[in-house]
């Protein structure tokens, strides 16, 4: 048959499909992301030097290795302002993308971000009223007061198998997450509704905008290591995302126990996710349009997708707060709305 | 790898799906599954592929039962062609066959060079390997399916299951998937819409109605007049659609059928040289229903004129005089079909041919039948 009237119009394929060109694509990412760390440490009121920034904080991790010639307030600025904040929107930004890309598989839905499961209203309906201990909601998340409880248990009951052993449909899932967003964000317009003075109503908005500002190192261990293992678990689990992501049926014809998979995959990214939310409240944007684009660049294949979302996602946050501090400076805007700006150009651009 | 299904019963709470059936597949058996739209085919194949969770009786592959063996086993075991090719992702061609290879994979294993090989091999047998690096999204409905087949075959299982895998696909592609599957020497079960195609290529038939098994056994026995009433319905329809009744004439007297009509499948008969280059087998398919009007003697000594005049004709053999069907071989191409209302090619096998013509010998003629249903129904939205 004459095959060539068809390849007339075939469109060009992503880069990086090559098992070089995506080796070359991740350092490349990884170059870029050390880059953007030392530019983003170095752009503030105060300027820094990025061979500064460097021996501080090498100096920092092996003290005594290199004599400080350099002030002590600039050694504070940049070890226990700038660092924690430009790291902390790496770890963001990274599990955002990568959360939302696992998310848009799990749904077979490319405009589903990670707060479909509702996790995000929780948090800030949590954290309004002023709370100063981030971490500690964490934790609410998890286990402590039922916040959490009560909502895996309204998951469960998304992911349960439904009668006469119907597999379980992503659409309750959903559902369930849209219902929940819905009960939190009435429990923040009541907060708001209900403050008893302008601080408190700040507190919750810009919990629900997003922002890296409170940014601490002991803030960083926790969504360091769930991003760490969340993303190696979910590459390592490409191949059942993949199939998901082309259909329930394919995916269960192919070896994956479908149910299970789902379910197990979102505990994980709710984990994620809360994790991500309780150190920087709502961010919008990341985890939604960055997967999206990136499927543009490197193909919809997870084993490539889930580590370039991972660094392309940190690097994107990290210039995005770099923009959120100096647009408005001395001022600081939260960083949501400019990633809801940005997302609103590209999605109608 | 044989396959039994017995006294399998699946439901919904307020109806039952499928009724106590069972099937059985011999190994290397092409097994078709046929019934109205609603009889309950695709759910006895989603128990039979592990997807629904019968609520009585079992399915046995040799010797394993399918609940008791793992997604990932059963995987291994079982390829399935879906109708389904949704998703929004935009894998490329290479990417989904390369899902085939799951099955086989560990966590932590990378796709090997053997792995590669063995997708390109499916996507060649598909005729799909200049596609390969085609974002899936852009193909046609029936290059789809083909990249379908070939996830099903990079499997590298003893056992296919296909859901109406020629839904999209032209009457080559059918022709050929069919073939490429009953080639492939593995069990098979096949849910077809197509009665032509079932009775072409399956071995046995079950026909399902309302979720029971109402008929079970060789084509030429299941595919009675009385049972397609019976179970879908319709009477057989025999009319000759006028357009190709015109072309019958316009052969008989020596008149270019083709000439003046571009419907696909009426073949261009009287050029020779697109006879010389797809011809193989030549079938005038004479008797009650196909050639009413007895025109068969003399549209079979034109064609032996033509096939003559060419210098590849070879063996004639006329099967038999007068109501019967006749028949010609020459080589080099798919199975032409003439009959007297227009001209079909088939890419067939002799054993294929064969049987079409047993069936026809034996004045046993559903064949004939249903492919004038179709005949009638493609001449509503093409002819003029």
């Amino acid at each position: 048959m004459s095959q060539a009237a068809h390849t007339s119009a075939v469109p060009a394929r992503p880069l990086a499909v090559t098992r070089l060109g995506f080796g070359a694509l991740l350092a490349g990412l990884a170059l870029v992301l050390l880059l953007s760390i030392t530019l983003a440490v170095m752009i503030g009121p105060v300027p820094l030097a990025p061979g500064l920034v460097w021996r501080v904080a090498l100096h920092q991790v092996v003290p005594g290795l290199i004599t400080p010639d350099w002030a002590t307030f600039q050694q504070n600025i940049i070890w226990e302002i700038r660092f924690p904040r430009v790291l902390l929107g790496g770890l963001v930004g990274g599990g955002l993308a990568v959360v939302g890309a696992t998310m848009q598989a799990l749904v077979r839905n490319p405009l589903a971000d990670p707060y479909l499961l509702g996790v995000s209203s929780g948090r800030v309906a949590r954290g309004g009223g002023g709370d100063p201990a981030r971490l500690q909601c964490v934790w609410h998340l998890l286990a402590r007061d039922g916040g959490f409880s009560r909502r895996t248990a309204r998951l469960r009951r998304g992911l349960r198998p439904g009668p006469a052993g119907r597999p379980a449909h992503h659409r309750a899932t959903h559902l369930s997450g849209v219902a929940v967003s819905y009960v939190f964000s009435a429990l923040t317009n009541f907060l708001i509704y209900n403050a008893d003075d302008g601080e408190e109503v700040k507190s919750v908005i810009f919990w629900m905008l997003g922002s890296l500002g409170g940014a601490r190192w002991d803030y960083l261990g926790l969504p360091a290591l769930a991003l760490l293992f969340g993303t190696l678990y979910l590459t390592v689990q490409a191949r059942s995302l993949n199939a998901l992501s082309v259909g329930e049926e394919t995916a269960a014809t192919l070896g994956v126990d479908t149910s299970q998979f789902r379910r197990q995959t979102f505990a994980l990214t709710a984990l994620l996710t809360g994790v991500l939310v309780a150190v920087s409240g709502g961010i919008g944007f990341v985890g939604l349009m960055l997967p999206h684009i990136l499927r543009l660049l490197v193909g919809a294949d997870h084993r490539r997708l889930l580590p370039v979302a991972a660094l392309a996602g940190a690097i994107f946050l990290i210039w995005v707060d770099v923009l959120a501090r100096v647009v408005v400076a001395p001022q600081e805007l939260p960083i949501g709305i400019i990633t809801a700006l940005l997302g609103a150009r590209f999605s109608s651009g | 790898m044989k396959v039994e299904v017995a006294n399998l019963s699946w439901g919904v709470a307020e109806a039952q799906i499928v009724r106590e059936v069972s099937l059985d597949c011999p190994p290397g058996s092409f097994v078709g599954l046929i019934g109205p739209n609603g009889s309950g085919k695709s759910s006895l194949l989603r128990c039979v592929y592990r997807v629904l969770q019968p609520d009585a009786g079992t399915i046995h592959l040799d010797n394993d039962e399918v609940w008791g063996l793992s997604a990932r086993q059963a995987a291994q075991r079982i390829g399935v062609v879906l109708q389904e090719h949704s998703g929004e992702f935009d894998f490329s061609v290479r990417e989904m066959v390369f899902m085939g290879r799951a099955p086989h994979k560990a966590l932590f294993e990378r796709d090997t060079a053997v792995d590669l090989q063995i997708v390109e091999a499916a996507l060649r047998t598909v005729n799909m390997l200049d596609f390969a690096d085609r974002s899936f999204l852009t193909l046609s409905g029936g290059e789809k399916q083909r990249v379908l087949v070939a996830r099903a075959l990079a499997q590298q299982t003893r056992f296919l299951v296909l859901d109406e895998p020629t839904n999209h696909l032209d009457i080559r592609y059918q022709l050929e998937v069919l073939d490429l599957v009953r080639g492939l020497g593995v069990t098979t079960i096949a849910a077809l819409h197509d009665l032509n195609l079932a009775a072409l290529y399956a071995d046995r038939l079950y026909v399902l109605k309302e979720g029971a098994l109402v008929a079970s056994g060789p084509p030429e026995e299941v595919l009675t007049p009385a049972l397609i009433e019976r179970v879908y319905g319709v009477a057989r329809r025999g009319r000759t659609p006028p357009a190709h009744r015109a072309a019958a004439y316009r052969l008989s007297a020596g008149v270019a059928p083709g000439a003046s009509s571009n419907s696909v499948r009426s073949m261009p008969m009287a050029e020779p040289p697109l006879m010389n280059r797809y011809a193989r087998h030549i079938f005038i398919c004479t008797g009650r229903y196909c050639d009413p009007e007895g025109r068969a003697p003399m549209l079979y000594a034109r064609l032996a004129q033509w096939l003559g005049d060419l210098g590849r004709y070879e063996n004639p053999c006329r099967v038999k005089r007068g109501t019967s069907p006749c028949l010609g071989v020459c080589h080099g191409g798919p199975l032409v079909v003439v009959y007297p209302e227009g001209i079909w090619y088939h890419h067939v096998d002799e054993a294929l041919l064969k049987r079409i013509v047993d069936v026809h010998l034996g004045e046993q003629q559903p064949i004939a039948a249903h492919i004038f249903h179709r005949l009638d129904e493609e001449s509503e939205g093409t002819s003029t």
